[in-house]
């Protein structure tokens, strides 16, 4: 299952012309806004007492990158991180595919989903 | 010719009787009566007797003249001789007692002393008496019969004599003399009494003597007559009927007599008989010298004197002449009697005296041997001096058997005796004054088997015996605790007769006990090896050892109980080891472990539980010992990762339970994190185990539970992600 990536800055076109873009832009986010990006802040702590109640679910999680956990070439790495709110660590899986240069104390804004057994992937990761 | 011979022939045997009733001393009185025991009234007459008897009797005078020959007799052949013999004989060194068989060697003679313990017995008592009382007195009293028999210092009379035999009754009378005095006393009382019988045979035999002189005379006469008359046939005739009758006659080898009797024997009538009795004898001869005119009477006795009658010189012819000859027989046959008897009598007092000096001789009470063999010297004569009794014990003290043992032997004997048990009590002085009472002791041991009886013992100083009484109870203490082998004892009480005596190896005794102590302490220690490699039968051979050489050793005893606690043991520690086992309860065998390490050090399957046991509760103790120490460093949650780890090792430990009950509301979000992580990890949700140690680690960064838990869980993590991964590397 994946999940569509940011959309990329538009080319230069007349100012009329992106005016009737973004309007259009606009309301497509309003249609699609059950299924695209949440932005939902991450539940800490009730992720911390119940992760099952989360599975399937997708949120946002600002944190700083602990440490590097485990990783295995080609699935990908294991870190812990420290949510920006709420000063608890939690580990995030990252893929290999996500091609991503990580180093400790690093800020990140990570689109992730809870899977089954409470494991959080990372999806989308944004540096802060 | 015949008449001459018979006569010679008559002589000789008169000689023969006086020789033989000399044998008694010549010195001493002819007919001294022997004064009652005890009693000095009676000596008087008897030595008033006694100097009649010299005065009659000229030998008797010359007694002073042969007791000073006899001295100088003895001072020189005799006595060489002795000193030689003494001189090989008397071994200083051959003295010795043997308690084994309770004899004492004296001189190579061997004393029964009876049973050695009686004899210990008995000097032990002679160290506890008291000198015995008036000893000086009885000692002047031995002293003063020594004077008066002494051939050097007395003149050897008879007085000298007497008066020594009266002071043997004073001497019986003391304590110490034990009636030895008296039995000396008793004995010459016997040789001068059966002197005196055989001087009244003496007297007899001489007027028997006489009637046969008569008799004969009276015979020849009456041949000689009946010669003239009947012709030398008749003659023959007769002196054959003579021989016949028993008579020894110069003619009684004359053959044609006896042919020429058988005519003439037979018939005849009459008779004589004669009586001769001791005392105030007379004798009345009828008859003889006179031819056909001979009468006389028959014997007729009264008023207690005897009257002989030879009553056949009434008979004329030959019928006479045969009565005659009859008559004679019978007077010879008297004659041969008395003698018979004088020489019986006399050889019995000499046997029986001397039988009592080698009994005073042997039984040691050498004194009384010197004073009777002094007395034998006066009352029997020299010729009379070799011994016929006792020859064979008294061999035993001489080197060579073949040597003439005469009763002088005893007496130098006897001196020899005297002279070691005074030069013993000289060296028992000079050991005690030295300060060796160990020596002293020992050789008043060997003199006093010796010299019991002589004064030089019994009148050994009385604190010398008391100090060494003292110190003979303790060294027979001290022997008879060796025997039990008590040796703590032994060294005590040898130190403390180390400390009366000088001569006294107490060194030697502490090294010897404490020697033997170490053995047996050796073997107890091999006896406790042997058991526990399970060798019991060797085992109990060195108990046996160690018991042997030294039965009081404390450690035996102290093995012996262990030993059967042991035993004891063995069942209820079995029991009990199982049971908490079972329950995993470690701390109640941890805590027993050294008395269930001894009773399982032949059972191998539960030695081998034990030791597992002992490892497991041996890391418990030392991670509570690490838990005190955190927490006195005020950080519990490294205390109670301690505790966690302890609880690996025995989980139902109640102390490290109960540490942890005292610990948890310190660390309990901890503990609360770490128990999810555990639980998550168990049910293998991974990433949510992996949040809570994350979380455990944020309480406590350093837990290494939360360390080892992330390293666990994230690499399980990465292995569930490899296999939904597709194209990922799979680790192996």
């Amino acid at each position: 299952m994946s999940f569509p990536t940011c959309p990329m800055p538009l080319p230069s076109i007349p100012f009329a012309t992106r005016c009737l873009a973004s309007a259009a832009l606009s309301a497509l986010l309003l249609i699609t806004s059950g299924c695209g990006r949440s932005g939902e802040p991450f539940p800490v702590h009730a992720f911390l007492s119940a992760p099952d109640n989360l599975q399937g679910n997708r949120y946002e999680l600002e944190a700083e990158i602990d440490a590097q956990l485990n990783w295995r070439e080609g699935v990908g790495r294991l870190i812990s991180v420290r949510a920006l709110r709420g000063d608890a660590r939690l580990p995030l899986f990252i893929g290999d595919s996500m091609k991503a240069n990580l180093l400790v104390a690093q800020r990140y804004r990570f689109e992730v989903t809870v899977r089954k057994g409470g494991l959080l992937y990372v999806e989308h990761l944004q540096k802060l | 010719m015949r008449r001459s011979l018979f006569v010679l022939s008559l002589t000789a045997a008169a000689s023969l009787s006086n020789a033989q009733s000399d044998q008694f001393g010549s010195s001493t009185p002819v007919s001294t009566p022997p004064p009652p025991a005890g009693s000095t009234a009676v000596a008087g007459p008897a030595t008033a007797a006694a100097s009649k008897a010299a005065e009659t009797r000229p030998d008797t005078r010359s007694g002073g003249a042969e007791a000073q020959s006899r001295a100088v007799n003895v001072n020189s052949m005799e006595s060489g001789t002795l000193l030689q013999i003494i001189n090989k004989a008397f071994d200083a060194d051959s003295d010795s007692i043997n308690p084994e068989t309770g004899t004492m060697t004296w001189k190579g003679h061997t004393y029964d002393v009876g049973q050695f313990r009686v004899f210990r017995g008995r000097f032990e008592r002679y160290l506890s008496l008291p000198p015995t009382r008036d000893q000086d007195l009885y000692t002047a009293t031995f002293d003063e019969i020594f004077k008066l028999l002494s051939t050097r210092t007395a003149d050897g009379s008879q007085d000298s004599v007497v008066a020594a035999w009266k002071l043997l009754y004073r001497a019986a009378e003391y304590d110490s003399d034990g009636g030895n005095s008296l039995g000396v006393a008793n004995q010459i009382f016997n040789a001068w009494r059966i002197r005196d019988e055989k001087q009244a045979f003496s007297v007899t035999q001489t007027e028997l003597d006489r009637i046969r002189r008569q008799q004969s005379a009276s015979v020849v006469y009456a041949g000689d007559a009946l010669a003239a008359q009947a012709g030398k046939g008749v003659s023959d005739a007769v002196s054959s009927a003579a021989l016949l009758g028993g008579l020894t006659t110069g003619s009684s080898s004359d053959s044609s007599s006896s042919n020429s009797n058988s005519n003439n024997s037979g018939g005849g009538g009459g008779s004589g008989s004669g009586t001769v009795t001791s005392g105030n004898t007379t004798a009345t001869i009828g008859g003889g010298g006179n031819g056909n005119n001979q009468s006389g009477k028959g014997g007729n006795n009264s008023g207690g004197q005897s009257k002989q009658t030879i009553g056949s010189g009434n008979i004329t012819g030959p019928l006479g002449q045969v009565l005659r000859a009859r008559e004679l027989a019978e007077t010879e046959a008297k004659i041969k009697s008395l003698e018979a008897a004088g020489l019986l009598s006399v050889t019995q007092a000499k046997l029986q005296f001397q039988s009592q000096i080698m009994s005073l001789f042997l039984q040691r009470r050498f004194q009384h041997a010197l004073i009777a063999s002094s007395f034998y010297r006066y009352i029997f004569k020299g010729s009379h001096q070799n011994l016929e009794v006792g020859k064979k014990e008294l061999s035993t003290f001489l080197p060579s058997t073949d040597l003439a043992m005469t009763v002088e032997t005893i007496e130098f004997l006897s001196r020899e005796a005297i002279n070691d048990v005074n030069n013993g009590m000289i060296s028992v002085r000079a050991n005690y004054d030295d300060g060796r009472k160990i020596g002293g002791l020992e050789r008043l041991q060997e003199t006093f088997f010796l010299g019991e009886y002589l004064p030089a013992v019994t009148q050994f100083e009385p604190e010398r015996k008391e100090a060494l009484l003292t110190l003979y109870r303790k060294i027979d203490e001290a022997k008879k605790l060796a025997d039990l082998r008590d040796f703590d004892a032994v060294l005590a009480l040898t130190n403390e007769i180390g400390s009366l005596t000088k001569d006294f190896r107490t060194n030697e005794v502490s090294a010897a006990v404490r020697s033997t102590q170490r053995m047996s302490t050796l073997a107890l220690n091999a006896a406790q090896q042997a058991t526990a490699s399970g060798d019991y039968n060797r085992a109990q051979e060195f108990i046996e050892k160690a018991a042997q050489l030294w039965p009081l050793n404390p450690a035996i005893k102290n093995y012996t109980e262990n030993l059967a606690s042991q035993a004891d043991l063995g069942t209820q520690a079995a029991a009990l080891f199982d049971e908490a086992l079972k329950r995993d309860d470690f701390r109640r065998i941890y805590d027993r472990r050294a008395e269930l390490a001894a009773a399982f050090l032949s059972d191998t399957t539960r030695g081998t539980q034990l030791k597992s046991v002992i490892d497991r509760m041996a890391r418990v103790e030392i991670y509570l010992a690490q838990t005190e120490e955190l927490l006195a460093q005020n950080n519990a949650f490294s205390a109670w990762e301690a505790l966690a780890a302890a609880a690996t090792f025995a989980p139902n430990d109640v102390v490290l339970n109960q540490r942890m009950a005292q610990l948890a509301p310190r660390v309990a979000e901890f503990v609360g994190r770490l128990d999810q992580a555990k639980r998550y990890e168990t049910d293998q949700r991974y990433a949510a185990s992996l949040t809570q140690y994350l979380a455990a680690q944020d309480i406590h960064p350093a837990s290494q539970l939360a360390r080892t838990g992330l390293t666990r869980v994230s690499e399980a993590i990465m292995s569930q992600l490899s296999v939904e991964i597709p194209g990922a590397v799979v680790e192996k």
